[in-house]
Order: C-alpha cells, then sequence, then structure tokens
C-alpha cells in the first residue's frame, strides 16, 4: 500500500466527526452562508476575555471559507493549489498574540483546535496529490504531522489537564486524530524524522495517551485505539522506549489490545480491562548505529508490499542527539 | 473572573418541588419495537452507541435515581467551565428564573444547560463536588429535556433558548458518543435559528442589547460548529 494509500486508509478509519466540525470531517454540506456582524460587546456581567476568546475561536475557524469546505468535500470546480496550502498552514502557524487575557479553558480550546486544523489542512493538500518528501515549504511534505504533534505537544503541557477536560469528546477527538496521524507517518517515514527534527524532551505518544484516559468515554474511543496500533507497529515501541528508558512503558501498553474486541472485555467501572496475551507484534530490526546509515528492515507480512512499492530516499545523518540516526523517508509510489 | 451569583442556599428550598415530567412518559413507546432494517447498512461505526429510542438509552428510567438537586451545582460548574467556550445565556436571568416555577420552554433550556454541563464533568482532574457518575446525571437531564419537548409545542417555540437548547442537546448526545442524534439536534438548531433571521444582520435592530448579542454569539457559535 503506497504512503498516500495508508493514510488514506487511517483517515477512514478515524473519521468520526468532532463537536465543532461536522462539515469538514463527516462531509456535510454548509447551510449558513450569510453572516451578521461579528459580537463587538460584553455582557455587564462579563470578564473581557470572554468576549477576546469568544473572536479567536470565530476566527481560526473563518480561515476555513466555503471554498476550502468545498475542495474538501471534493466538489470544488478547481482543486485548491500548493499557494492556497501553504497560505493557509502559515496562518495557521502564527502564534497567538500574548497581550490578549485568555482563561485556560479558552486557551485549550483554540490552541488544541489550531493545530488540529493545521492537520485538517495538511489531509487535504495530501489528498490534492500535492506533497512531497523534498517540498520547500515543510507543511508540504509528508512529515508535516509529526511537526504538528509536537506543537500540540507544547500546547497539552502547558496547560492544566482540567482546562483540556472539560471541553470533552470534542477536543479529545482532535487530539487523537493528530496522535493517529503522527503514528502513520512514523510508520511510513521512519521514527527518525521525529527524533532529530524537534528535539526530544517528551514522547507525544505518552503524553497523548495519557490526555486520552482522562475520561472514561474518551479512554475507551480513543486512548485505546491509539495503544492497539502502536501495539501493531514495532518501530513505534521502539520509538517510545528509546526515548523513555527511564520510565516503565504504560502499564497497558505491555498487551497488545485486540482492535476487535475493546468492547467485550469492560469492566463495571466502563474502562477496558487489560488483555493478556499478543505481545509486541514482530520484532524489532534495524539497529540504529553511529554514524552509519542502516535501514529498517520490516517484518516479513509487510515487507512484501514496501519491497515491490517503496523506494528509500536517503537523506543525511544526524547525530546531534548523540544517538546518531536515519534520516530518510520511504515513499510509495503515487498511483 | 465572573462572580457566580446566589447560589445553593436560595435555591435549595425549592429544590425539592421539582418533579419530573417524564413520570407520564415512563414506558417508553420505542423499547422493544421492531428494528428497522435499511437496505444500506449504516458503515461500520465499532463503538456507536446509539439507542432505538428518542431517550439516550433503549430504557427509559422511570424509577431512576433523580438529579434534579443538582440544578444549582451545574449552573455554577457551567459558568466556571463551559460559559468561557459558549457564552450563549445570559446567566443573571437564568439564574433568576430558577427561583420560581418555570414555564416549560424555560425547563427546556435549563435541562439542556444540566445535561451538557453534566456531560463536560467526567475528567480525572476536574473534581467537581457531585454524584458518582456524571455521565449518569448527564443521560438523566437528556431524557428530561427530551421528555419536556413532547410536553409543549417545541416546534413554535421561536424563541433564543429554543436554539441555544438544540445546540446544547447536540453537543450532550455527542458527548455520549451518540452522532446520529447529535448531529439531527445541531440541523434542528440551525433550522431554528436561520428561521428566527440569526444571519441577517437587520433582525438584530431594535431588539434590547443582552439579547442581540446573545442571538449573535449563538449564531457564531453553530457557524463554527457546523464547518
Amino acid at each position: 500500500m503506497s504512503l498516500r494509500g495508508k493514510l488514506a486508509h487511517f483517515k477512514a478509519l478515524s473519521s468520526t466527526h468532532t463537536s465543532r466540525s461536522f462539515a469538514i470531517l463527516r462531509h456535510k454540506p454548509l447551510t449558513l452562508q450569510k453572516t451578521p456582524e461579528l459580537p463587538s460587546t460584553l455582557h455587564e456581567y462579563e470578564a473581557p476575555e470572554i468576549h477576546s476568546g469568544f473572536m479567536h475561536l470565530v476566527n481560526s475557524y473563518h480561515l476555513l471559507d466555503a471554498s476550502f469546505v468545498d475542495s474538501w468535500n471534493e466538489s470544488a470546480e478547481a482543486p485548491a493549489s500548493t499557494m492556497t496550502y501553504t497560505a493557509l498552514q502559515r496562518q495557521l502557524d502564527l502564534p497567538h498574540p500574548a497581550n490578549i487575557s485568555l482563561t485556560d479553558i479558552q486557551k485549550a480550546d483554540i490552541l488544541v483546535t489550531q493545530q488540529w486544523l493545521r492537520l485538517i489542512v495538511w489531509q487535504s493538500s495530501m489528498r490534492q496529490g500535492l506533497l512531497s518528501s523534498h517540498a520547500e515549504d515543510e507543511s508540504m511534505t509528508f512529515r508535516y504531522p509529526l511537526k504538528i504533534a509536537h506543537s500540540l505537544l507544547d500546547v497539552i503541557t502547558s496547560l492544566p489537564t482540567t482546562s483540556i477536560e472539560v471541553h470533552g469528546m470534542g477536543i479529545f477527538e482532535k487530539i487523537f486524530e493528530i496522535g493517529n496521524t503522527m503514528l502513520d507517518v512514523m510508520q511510513a517515514c521512519g521514527t527518525s524524522v521525529s527524533t532529530d527534527s524537534y528535539g526530544v524532551s517528551q514522547d507525544p505518544f505518552q503524553i497523548f495517551v495519557k490526555t486520552l484516559s482522562q475520561t472514561p468515554n474518551s479512554q475507551r474511543q480513543y486512548a485505546n485505539l491509539l495503544l492497539a496500533k502502536a501495539a501493531e507497529k514495532p518501530e513505534i515501541s521502539r520509538f517510545t522506549q528509546t526515548l523513555q528508558p527511564s520510565l516503565a512503558v504504560m502499564p497497558t501498553m505491555e498487551y497488545g489490545m485486540d482492535m476487535a474486541t475493546p468492547l467485550a472485555n469492560t469492566n463495571d467501572s466502563g474502562l477496558l480491562a487489560p488483555l493478556p496475551g499478543r505481545q509486541w507484534r514482530g520484532s524489532i530490526v534495524g539497529e540504529i548505529i553511529d554514524d552509519s546509515p542502516v535501514l529498517y528492515s520490516r517484518d516479513d507480512d509487510m515487507g512484501a508490499e514496501w519491497t515491490e512499492q517503496s523506494t528509500w530516499v536517503s537523506g543525511s545523518t544526524n547525530s546531534d542527539d548523540g544517538m546518531g540516526s536515519v534520516e530518510g523517508v520511504w515513499i510509495g509510489k503515487m498511483e | 473572573m465572573t462572580q457566580l451569583g446566589p447560589t445553593l442556599t436560595d435555591t435549595n428550598a425549592r429544590i425539592d418541588q421539582w418533579i419530573s415530567d417524564s413520570a407520564a412518559a415512563s414506558t417508553s413507546p420505542t423499547t422493544g419495537h421492531q428494528r428497522w432494517h435499511p437496505i444500506m447498512s449504516e458503515t461500520s461505526q465499532p463503538f456507536s452507541d446509539e439507542p432505538q429510542s428518542i431517550f439516550t438509552s433503549d430504557q427509559f428510567r422511570p424509577n431512576s435515581v433523580n438529579y434534579f438537586h443538582l440544578i444549582p451545582t451545574c449552573i455554577d460548574l457551567f459558568m466556571e467551565h463551559i460559559y468561557p467556550i459558549m457564552p450563549l445565556i445570559h446567566m443573571p436571568t437564568l439564574r433568576a428564573s430558577i427561583a420560581r416555577p418555570l414555564e416549560m420552554f424555560e425547563k427546556n433550556l435549563l435541562y439542556s444547560l444540566c445535561a451538557i454541563t453534566s456531560t463536560h464533568m467526567s475528567g480525572k482532574s476536574i473534581l467537581a463536588p457531585g454524584p458518582p457518575s456524571w455521565e449518569a446525571a448527564g443521560r438523566f437531564f437528556l431524557d428530561e429535556c427530551i421528555s419536556v419537548r413532547q410536553h409543549y409545542d417545541f416546534v413554535e417555540d421561536k424563541s433564543l433558548s429554543a436554539v441555544i437548547s438544540s445546540y446544547f442537546v447536540s453537543t450532550a448526545f455527542f458527548e455520549l458518543n451518540q452522532n446520529r442524534k447529535s448531529w439531527y439536534y445541531l440541523r434542528e438548531a440551525l433550522t431554528m435559528g436561520q428561521d428566527l433571521g440569526f444571519h441577517d444582520e437587520n433582525s438584530y435592530a431594535g431588539l434590547p442589547p443582552a439579547e442581540a448579542l446573545c442571538r449573535r454569539r449563538t449564531f457564531w457559535i453553530l457557524y463554527v460548529t457546523e464547518r
């Protein structure tokens, strides 16, 4: 399966919807086109950040106009160009002005949404076939979701957990989508890209899983899915363990979750009980050795597809982090 | 932040007077009905929790625990945690209303507010004072809200409250992973908002400023939610 095929496949798997984005994730047409003026005042009992936070949120979504939604839904007359996407990504990458005071709850909403919108725009450019491994603009490369994941990690670790939890499933779904795509890209591009490019303080995967486990519903729907997916991929288990040698891998991760049976195994609290058996599948092959590029070889069951359809694009070797690692990308052939 | 206003003590006295409007609806007409099999099967939704009932579960619960005593707590928690991202309701008006017997359209809004609040309080670190299961409370208020809507002419309720309540109901169903209902109630809110002219600048002329501000914000929240 090509890289695009893989990503599209996982996109399809995870295409539920988010409370604030029915058109985008469920491909529903828009009903509201004509708009009144934006609100410009406060109620007498409100603090100023109620208004400023509200305007921030509306403005981030406002970037995705009707023509973006059309092209996302593949109903546009003319497909959007690389220029359109890079311009959108630049706007979404702008830091929020620090002088505007927002409550943590508003920040969580705005900043997580912002990272998720970057992912949506990236996914849209991927579907248009506009990505390449050596695009000048990073947002047009296959590995861009890793950067998004690290930005999201920064957002999550900068805010109190409560301010994320109160948003409920909408915010958890956004975090899940980013984590899920991160795993796809790590598998397709190799994990080294992540460690090289963004500096590693914390493992995004662990933080995402921890955050997604904060409510029973989210744990059931998102955290366990992410864990199960990682358990399927030996490269990722390696990544997690390498990054956090001192921390034990999260208890649930010692067991491979079987995707097919998670609901059957709930206990009284509605949480999944760990499933015994099914250890990490596959072995970790391909060692990272200082200064000597080594390719990851694959499990036999995956190998056939990869050798047939993929080419290795080698890049530079980077040992800034003291580990040394291979930079380069497996690129599936595009049909 | 904003002050939380008169709370528990003012309203506790009245809580025991709350009775369920759904007592009459104690048997769900749809419980145990024949399943409808569409020709095209729903695409695999591995975690769908959709019941075969207008309520949040197949079994409507005539004798279940009553959560009306949580109403003042829910209003405070709403103000603290939800209002900053959904500042749609004029809170002084709402707070004043619960000290007296409510009209059906007011109950509709209040229960939807309690439902959305309860369904957002399940986080491990929130530590809100409340019931052992906020989700159960959320289901209770959502069922009460759906039930109230069967007891008055909701379709003719051309108020801002009706629009907001449908939005809250949509969001609460979303939290319960009932996506079909969530989508349906969002569309309901959009349609009713359009009918009231929220998209049309002219419709704001002559409204009291507080009402106009609430309507404007409601429009923009719906606009953002739909994308």
